[in-house]
């Protein structure tokens, strides 16, 4: 995803509890004892993480394939 | 909760945030090395294919170690060097290294033997620059899947590029050249984590390993990751020769 | 499992053994390799794999006595293969030599006496390991020894050609040498290092003394009284003449004085040598019996049509008879023996776990078949459980292998679905029936009528316990999970003062069996069978069915044979495949094989249901359901049974998907308790609260992926309360997340508290810091 698609997906999504939008952020996540930092959507105020579908089944279930040796 | 964590592993030894080093383990590996064979300022030490100089760095600082850098191609590296000192870095191969005989208390070997063409001739090298009792030190890429002992395990002499050795080569390798074996330990787990770390930033671990080997890569190391065949290893052993 | 017990398991399978032709074959020459060559008519890859060990090929191939086909596999079914014919064939269609090797000499120098067969021989191996050779021939030309054999056979043009070959692989050759003078051969011993004297030359004077035609030499490494001297090569002092034996005995001259140069153990490992036996077991069970292809050049050779179809007729002689029952096996690309190395060999010798062979542990459905086929009873159960249980053991089982299962387990014997309950009104009942939590996830009408048609045929009181009997948590190698289970389900049958158990389900019945061995168990189709459907059979339906086992009722031949009658009473003609009773296939479910390897154990359900003409009938829930999903159909045994009733065919019902079993399971607790046993239900949980509209698309999407009704329900309840949303501008839809346990939930939905409607749903299990769960 280029940065301009980064940008258009950031301005779809806002954070009902809050009312603004999410922003590009650097999240931690875990996995079997291993800790990373990824680029995702957050509301800069309560914190509350996006994860796309395309993320969950592409980037993340890839890592997590790897991670697993299953 | 995060004991698996190498990258954490690495910000307590070495006292400092996670490397930018993109290498299996970042400076941690290194640091469980230098531990072991309790190498001190004085100590001659040489880094081969040193790249951006993070080692030799990691010795200064710690250790107060002014060791040499040894890559084929230096250029691209004084520019990463920071600070007043400069680590001495010359141009070079393993398999022809520019040190005397017997000059070396230690020589680092990371990430670096499952590239070079002539293992015989650099194993030759670094037995002839090591001082007897000097320690090597490797750290790279090794083949899981070959179990099968009545195979050989790498054919000597020849480029195979397309494997990494088996633990059991890499016991002949070092024995055939009257290396030995101190430590052998698995960090499967940090070659992992490094890849996972790659996808999760939208890298392609391939094209990452790609680009810092030059276009000499085993197996492509996404797809042997997968399948499971390629884990990572630190080897330190010890010279036997006179 | 130690290394003594894993060693001799490893060594029972006999896949690596060699066939009896190479077995009997002193020089071992892989003839099963290079016939399969033929056969494909890759004549130059046979005439490679021939000479890889075969000396002096052009000469020996003519000639060999051939001790392999008296002993050839394929004379059980017409006659043995004519190997020497195929051998004779594929030297002689071409003018082909051997090239020289390219070793690196050595500076010993051998001397080898005379130019018979097993000199020749014994030249040839020590030049390909690279000795310096010298050929002493006392005549004017060598190879007269071979003037035994007639022209057509061997012509001397082959002979000359062939010592040539010799030649230009670096043996000199010497003739007219003096051979007579006294201790003419001590000299020749002090003069090289080392020597061969092949006895068979024929032509050579009396140079060592024989007495009674026996040749005063060790059997083993054929030395003479003279150090560094070594004869052999009987030639035709031997009865009767082998010219194979007299090759044999110079390649173990050579391998002697390879050894006696490099100072190096003459005697040891040398076992192999020469003709031995083997252990391997081939299966001709449907092999056609078949003559030799006859030759049309009576003193010629084969044509190579000849050869080809000659070729053809050999048997490829191997086991595999595991492996060609099994899809898992087949597509691990390996056998018994290879799989256990890989398995122990991962534990032995590295520390991390191995993804390859965790795959391998993982995907067996540990039914048992292997080793009722294996010739020497090897099972892949036991290894593979032993791998889970080490994995598991060493924090290395891969979470997502059988979670799921495990998630489900726990579901089945929580409150929303576990049950004891004596016969209404009764303080203690006789019987208690233990449907299983499959078939109660899959047809919980059937459970109720059965129930009631036990209650009603059966005196002494019918409780009904609903649980699950922990298999998931053995077949996942989760010990103490599992002797957890089995403690509870003990506790559950003491406090119901020890009733017989009945059981629907065969897995259900084999954990009690293996593990409960004081609890009094039938399975519900002897019982059936026992006390009768109804007083005279059915008519004939004149419908014929084929009869599944499943893979837990393998030994059970009771139960098995009552399933038959039953199905016969009915009206049914039954009908068998060839693996069933106590060779069975499993559908594809058991041992968790469609959880930890889904891809496979699709493949092994359309397998099966593929291999009967008409369709399935069959007495595990899980066993129907999976053989259900492809074209076939597969009814349940009580689908007959109960047939007819509410104007539907439970026969051709869809599968329930995972969170319609579950709905299934926790509908049927309830309106037992309602209705049968008089109690007030369990309170729904707030978030069951949730009404949501789902399309079949994003259902199916929801089964690829694994995801419960019940986790969307989760996701939207935790959303709705704590205004944890996030509103997507461009579709209107919300997207929410929650994580129960170990995997994090997505929903994309809108919608009001009356009506909801999910349009995505998906997951993973990486968990992000910070977020919420329970």
């Amino acid at each position: 995803m280029t940065v301009r698609d980064q940008q258009k997906e950031k301005n779809e999504w806002t954070c009902t509890r809050c009312g603004i939008d999410l922003e590009l952020a650097k999240v931690q996540i875990t996995y079997v004892g291993c800790g990373f930092t990824i680029d995702a959507l957050r509301c800069p105020q309560c914190h509350l993480v996006l994860v796309t579908e395309d993320m969950a089944v592409g980037k993340l279930a890839e890592a997590e394939r790897v991670l697993e040796d299953k | 909760m995060l004991d698996n964590c190498i990258f954490m592993k690495e910000a307590e030894a070495v006292g400092a945030a996670p490397s930018s080093l993109a290498r299996p383990g970042g400076l941690y590996i290194t640091h469980r090395a230098v531990e072991f064979c309790g190498f001190t300022a004085g100590d001659r030490v040489a880094d081969i294919g040193c790249g951006s100089c993070g080692t030799l760095e990691y010795l200064m600082t710690t250790r107060g170690i002014c060791g040499f850098g040894l890559d084929p191609a230096p250029s691209r590296l004084t520019t990463d060097a920071r600070g007043i000192w400069r680590p001495q870095v010359v141009r070079g191969v393993a398999e022809a290294l520019p040190f005397k005989d017997s000059l070396l208390d230690g020589l680092f070997c990371e990430c670096v033997l499952s590239l070079v063409d002539d293992l015989d001739a650099a194993l030759l090298e670094f037995s002839r620059v090591l001082k007897k009792g000097g320690h090597l030190i490797i750290s790279d890429l090794y083949d899981r899947t070959s179990t099968d002992v009545s195979l050989p395990d790498r054919i000597y002499g020849q480029s195979n590029l397309q494997s990494a050795l088996s633990k059991r080569g890499m016991e002949q390798l070092l024995d055939a050249h009257r290396f030995m074996l101190l430590v052998w330990e698995d960090y499967t787990m940090a070659l992992k984590e490094l890849a996972a770390r790659l996808i999760l930033a939208g890298c392609s671990p391939d094209e990452f390993w790609k680009q810092g080997c030059r276009d000499r890569t085993p197996n492509p190391l996404g797809r042997s990751l997968m399948s499971a065949k390629l884990g990572y290893c630190l080897v330190i052993a010890r010279s036997h020769a006179p | 499992m130690d290394q003594k017990e894993l060693r001799a398991l490893e060594y029972r399978c006999i896949q690596e053994e060699p066939p009896l032709c190479t077995a009997a074959c002193p020089l071992h020459i892989d003839a099963r390799g290079f016939i399969g060559k033929i056969a494909t008519e890759a004549w130059d890859e046979a005439w490679r794999i021939l000479t890889r060990n075969m000396p002096v090929p052009n000469i020996l191939a003519r000639i060999c006595d051939h001790p392999c086909e008296p002993v050839c596999k394929r004379r059980e079914a017409g006659d043995s293969i004519a190997v020497s014919e195929l051998e004779k064939a594929c030297v002689s269609r071409t003018n082909r030599k051997v090239k020289a090797p390219s070793v690196p000499k050595r500076k010993d120098h051998i001397a080898v006496v005379g130019t018979g067969l097993s000199s020749l021989v014994a030249a040839w191996d020590l030049l390909f390991g690279g000795h310096q050779v010298t050929i002493l021939e006392a005549h004017d030309r060598p190879g007269d020894a071979f003037l035994i054999f007639p022209e057509h056979l061997l012509a001397r043009s082959v002979i000359e050609e062939e010592i040539a070959v010799i030649q230009a692989m670096g043996g000199e050759l010497q003739t007219n040498v003096l051979m007579t003078k006294k201790r003419w051969l001590e000299k020749l011993a002090e003069d090289f290092d080392a020597v061969y004297v092949g006895l068979d030359d024929g032509t050579i004077p009396d140079i060592i003394p024989l007495s009674q035609g026996m040749v005063g030499v060790e059997p083993i490494t054929l030395a003479t009284g003279i150090k560094g001297v070594f004869a052999g090569g009987l030639g035709k002092m031997r009865k009767p003449f082998s010219a194979i034996h007299d090759a044999a005995d110079g390649r173990k001259g050579a391998t002697s004085i390879d050894r006696f140069v490099q100072n190096v153990s003459l005697t040891a490992a040398r076992e192999n040598e020469g003709p031995c036996e083997t252990r391997l077991y081939t299966n001709i069970e449907n092999i056609v019996a078949e003559p030799v292809v006859p030759k049309a050049d009576v003193e010629g050779r084969y044509t190579d049509e000849e050869a080809i179809k000659e070729a053809r007729r050999c048997i490829q002689c191997e086991c595999m008879e595991c492996v060609k029952n099994c899809l898992y096996l087949e597509r691990f690309r390996g056998y018994p023996k290879r799989y256990i190395r890989e398995i122990y060999n991962n534990e032995a010798i590295l520390m991390g776990s191995h993804g390859q062979t965790n795959r391998l542990i993982n995907s067996c459905s540990l039914c048992g078949l292997c080793g009722v086929v294996c010739p020497n009873d090897i099972s892949m159960v036991d290894i593979c459980l032993e791998g889970r249980r080490k994995l598991v053991e060493r924090g290395k089982m891969p979470p997502s292998a059988h979670d799921f299962a495990l998630e489900d387990m726990s579901f089945n014997n929580s409150e929303r679905f576990a049950l004891t309950r004596h016969e209404p009104s009764m303080e203690k009942s006789q019987f208690f029936f233990f449907p299983g939590c499959q078939l109660s996830g899959s047809s919980p009408e059937q459970v109720e009528r059965v129930y009631e048609y036990l209650r009603q045929r059966l005196s002494g009181g019918v409780g009904l316990m609903l649980r699950c009997c922990s298999a998931p948590a053995f077949w996942a190698g989760r010990e103490e999970l599992f002797r957890d289970g089995i403690e509870e389900l003990r506790e559950e049958w003491k406090n119901a003062s020890r009733p017989r158990m009945i059981f629907a389900c065969p897995t259900c019945y084999k954990v009690y069996k293996e593990h409960l061995p004081e609890v009094e168990i039938i399975s519900l189709w002897e019982l059936l069978d026992e006390i009768g459907l109804s007083s005279s059979p059915y008519p004939s339906k004149h419908i014929t069915i084929t009869i599944h086992d499943p893979c837990t009722s393998r030994s059970e031949q009771g139960m098995q044979e009552s399933v038959r009658r039953l199905l016969r009473h009915l009206g049914y003609t039954v009908e068998e495949v060839f693996l069933s009773g106590l060779k069975t296939e499993c559908c594809g479910y058991g041992g968790l094989m469609s959880a930890a390897n889904q891809p496979l154990a699709r493949e092994v359900a359309k397998k099966r249901a593929d291999e009967a003409t008409s369709d399935w009938v069959t007495y595990c829930a899980m066993c129907r359901d999976t053989l259900s999903k492809g074209d076939k159909h597969a009814a349940h045994i009580l689908d007959l049974i109960f047939e007819g009733s509410e104007n539907r065919s439970a026969v051709g019902r869809k599968v329930p998907g995972y969170s319609d079993r579950h709905e299934n399971r926790a509908r049927l607790k309830e309106r037992m308790l309602a209705k049968v046993f008089g109690e007030e239900g369990k309170l729904v949980e707030q978030f069951e609260q949730i009404l949501l509209s789902i399309s079949s698309e994003v259902r199916e999407r929801m089964e690829e992926r694994r995801i419960l009704v019940e986790d969307v329900q989760r996701v939207i309840y935790h959303a709705e309360r704590t205004g944890e949303r996030i509103y997507n501008k461009k579709t209107g839809h919300w997207v929410a997340s929650f994580r129960p346990r170990t995997v994090t939930f997505w929903v994309e939905y809108t919608g009001t508290p009356q009506a909801y409607t999910l349009y995505n749903s998906y997951c993973h299990r990486m968990e992000i810091m910070g977020e919420s769960s329970k």
